[in-house]
């Protein structure tokens, strides 16, 4: 069972991922497959849409219909593959993508803070152990940054390039 | 050199605690080695053939006194007494309990290092010129860039899990001391028309199964713009570089693929986009960082110093040390010293505590307190007084760290091999032992000259043979060592990957067959001062060939 966190803690997941030939439902929030997206967005349905993207996936190839998605899914299919980090890097900051980014996969707890500060909203976990860190609020994240990069972080050190990441106590109390 | 301020302390420590914690949860079995292995891996611990393996990180190779006795310390303490120093300017430990680590982490931390991204696929540890500051070709000091360049690459969320390990070189110079062209990102400082400083950008470089030569991306980038550039490089790098097949994830399959005007296209697209912005270096900021590997404290001497003179007259052995392993300062009266961790018969680049201890007393005492690590895997002593020099061999006979060998062929290069590595095909460290007899005469090495002999125990080419004179690459053939030679090979600024040159040889032959290369390259040099890559250069393989697979052996060539 995966479960869906957000930095605030777990939430509820509003989304059905549509995998392989499924019919795309009329009403409620859907993630689909990058070669179904162009079917969704034209079906006038009723909800919102998402996209999945696999490794191989180019972002390029949502890029012109980002103002009609709600949520782009990136991949994970090991923690090893990182490729996804970059992507979501082009989505925000070439692509200027504001919807939720969302991160799914093989993720592990002591890489948390590398999906926030790439610019992902959402993680849909199913490693046990990190669905068990994160639900006690357990993260091992070095709060010394640097670099730049996007996320809660606040100009820090004495060099231009460091930075410290907000938790989100801190986040809410600013 | 650079100290760590209230920030860099404050993440070493941080550091250091999570990696407890994570090892407690894997001692303790919470943590499977599965889950442990991304974590172990960033923090610079193998898992090896007989046990782990540590890595530490010497940042560009520049370290002081207190330090080094902390490495001595940790091989004394932890380990069998010994310690490896690496192509990459680190030092490697094969011995420490897993238990121990989190203890050696502080130790390192309390002398500002650390083992961070010293293994995984992430960007390395920077490598620079180990004579930088001190070598009067120098442009200007690499390590600055290095430094900025190690902080930025200090767990960047984009950059920790990339096809492949990433490695960043920095010279200073127009002579490559730190073979920057095999590197994933090669910078050379220099300046443009203007006299400004800026940086050639290199990017593809690489050994391992497929070895290249790195290609310029860049002839002049502002100095301002270095972070920029190289985050725009790593991002498209992760985006596009292949994860099918780990022998083609390197950045330099990448380059070939895509050909290098397409990548450099994606790069210039995003560097425009990003520059100017949260990653430009400003003036004021590099002459801060800068600041900290300003010059020491040089005395004004003659050029000539008497008591060096005298030596060289009265000793035979010093004159050959000095001849061999001291180099050319900026500076008037001083001169830079290459200890070779090269004894005859030891394994390249292994040095005892009680060996490091020495090199840390005399780099305090005789160095500024400075001592470098090189690419291969020698010591260096980068600013001694000319008249230091007599007395900094005698302590050197005595702690078996004089050899005079400094650039000639037993001055190898090898990695570990199968000895200790998991990934290790063949033994590189009984070849380097057995070459290390062979020629152990200095006056034949003389004679011989100038000739890089690298070795490497398996196609990964740690042991850098695709960049040597003479490189000897280990390879498992149904169950038996073989080892093939490839000629040519360059890591300066001439660089070339070796060619093959036939059906490679078994263990008990392969040091023959170096010595037939020798024999052939002395007897067709022009003069006494061809090099033997000059003479290959300009006889091509062909002599050498005939004289390693004469016509009347048929039986060696059967062996392809």
């Amino acid at each position: 069972m995966s479960t869906l966190f957000d930095q605030s803690g777990e939430r509820e997941d509003g989304w059905l991922r549509v995998e392989g030939e499924q019919p795309v439902p009329d009403t409620g929030n859907v993630i689909v497959s990058v070669d179904r997206i162009a079917e969704a967005l034209a079906s006038g349905r009723n909800g919102k849409i998402g996209v999945h993207l696999d490794p191989l996936d180019e972002v390029e190839g949502i890029a012109d219909s980002l103002n009609s998605i709600a949520l782009v899914s990136l991949d994970f299919p090991s923690f090893a593959n990182g490729t996804s980090y970059s992507k979501a890097r082009w989505l925000r900051e070439r692509h200027g993508f504001n919807g939720t980014l969302r991160a799914t996969g093989d993720i592990r707890i002591d890489q948390v803070l590398f999906f926030w500060r790439c610019g992902f909203d959402e993680l849909l976990v199913s490693h046990g152990p990190t669905i068990e860190a994160l639900q006690q609020d357990r993260s091992p994240a070095i709060l010394e940054l640097y670099q730049p990069a996007l996320g809660a972080e606040i100009v820090a050190g004495q060099r231009p390039w460091q930075r410290r990441w907000q938790s989100v106590d801190a986040q809410e109390g600013s | 050199m650079y100290r760590y301020d209230q920030f860099d302390r404050d993440f070493v420590k941080a550091r250091v605690a999570q990696f407890r914690d994570q090892v407690e949860r894997r001692v303790s079995g919470e943590l499977s080695e599965d889950n442990f292995k991304p974590i172990r891996l960033q923090n610079g611990v193998y898992l090896q053939l007989h046990a782990y393996m540590l890595r530490v990180a010497i940042p560009y190779g520049t370290l002081n006194s207190t330090q080094m006795r902390m490495l001595a310390h940790i091989a004394r303490k932890y380990d069998r007494g010994y310690g490896h120093f690496t192509t990459r300017q680190n030092i490697q430990y094969n011995w420490p309990a897993l238990s121990d680590i989190p203890d050696i982490l502080d130790d390192l931390a309390s002398v500002e290092m650390h083992a961070i991204q010293t293994s995984g696929n992430c960007i390395r540890n920077v490598t620079a010129d180990h004579f930088a500051g001190a070598s009067g070709d120098e442009v200007a000091d690499p390590r600055p860039y290095a430094e900025i360049l190690r902080q930025w690459s200090t767990v960047h969320p984009e950059c920790l899990f990339l096809p492949r390990k990433f490695k960043i070189a920095v010279i200073g110079s127009p002579k490559d001391r730190a073979a920057m062209q095999f590197h994933d990102i090669g910078l050379e400082v220099r300046r443009n028309d203007d006299g400004e400083l800026g940086l050639r950008v290199y990017v593809g470089g690489g050994m391992g199964r497929t070895p290249m030569i790195g290609k310029m991306i860049r002839d002049f980038l502002p100095e301002a713009d270095m972070l920029a550039y190289c985050e725009a490089i790593l991002r498209v790098y992760n985006t596009y570089g292949r994860r099918d097949n780990k022998y083609k994830a390197r950045i330099k399959i990448l380059v070939h693929e895509t050909g290098l005007d397409e990548l450099k296209k994606d790069v210039e697209a995003e560097f425009e986009r990003i520059r100017g912005g949260v990653l430009d270096l400003p003036q004021e900021d590099r002459d801060d960082i800068a600041a900290y590997f300003a010059e020491p404290d040089f005395e004004q001497l003659p050029a000539q110093s008497e008591a060096f003179e005298k030596a060289i007259a009265g000793d035979k052995g010093f004159a050959r040390w000095a001849a061999q392993n001291v180099h050319a300062h900026k500076r008037d009266g001083y001169g830079i010293v290459t200890i070779a961790v090269k004894g005859t018969g030891e394994a390249p680049g292994d040095a005892t505590d009680a060996q490091m201890e020495v090199m840390a007393d005399l780099g305090e005492r005789y160095s500024f307190d400075e001592l470098r690590i090189s690419h291969e895997q020698n010591v260096i002593l980068p600013h001694v007084k000319l008249d230091d020099l007599p007395a900094i061999y005698a302590t050197l006979v005595e702690a078996k760290l004089a050899a005079s060998n400094a650039g000639l062929i037993t001055d190898m290069i090898a990695c570990p091999g199968l000895d200790y590595c998991a990934l290790a095909t063949a033994r590189s460290i009984p070849v380097a032992q057995d070459i290390s007899k062979r020629f152990a005469d200095l006056d034949r090495q003389k004679e011989i000259g100038e000739l890089k002999l690298k070795i490497s125990g398996c196609i990964n080419a740690c042991g850098h043979h695709h960049a040597g004179n003479i490189g000897i690459l280990g390879l498992d053939r149904r169950g038996v060592e073989n080892y093939q030679i490839t000629l040519g090979g360059s890591g300066d600024e001439t660089a070339a990957v070796g060619e093959i040159i036939g059906p490679g040889f078994g263990a008990e032959q392969i040091g023959d067959a170096v010595e037939t290369l020798v024999e052939t390259y002395l007897g067709l040099r022009l003069t006494d001062d061809e090099t033997f890559l000059q003479a290959y250069r300009r006889v091509g393989a062909a002599p050498f060939k005939a004289s390693l697979y004469p016509p009347s052996h048929p039986k060696k060539q059967e062996a392809a």
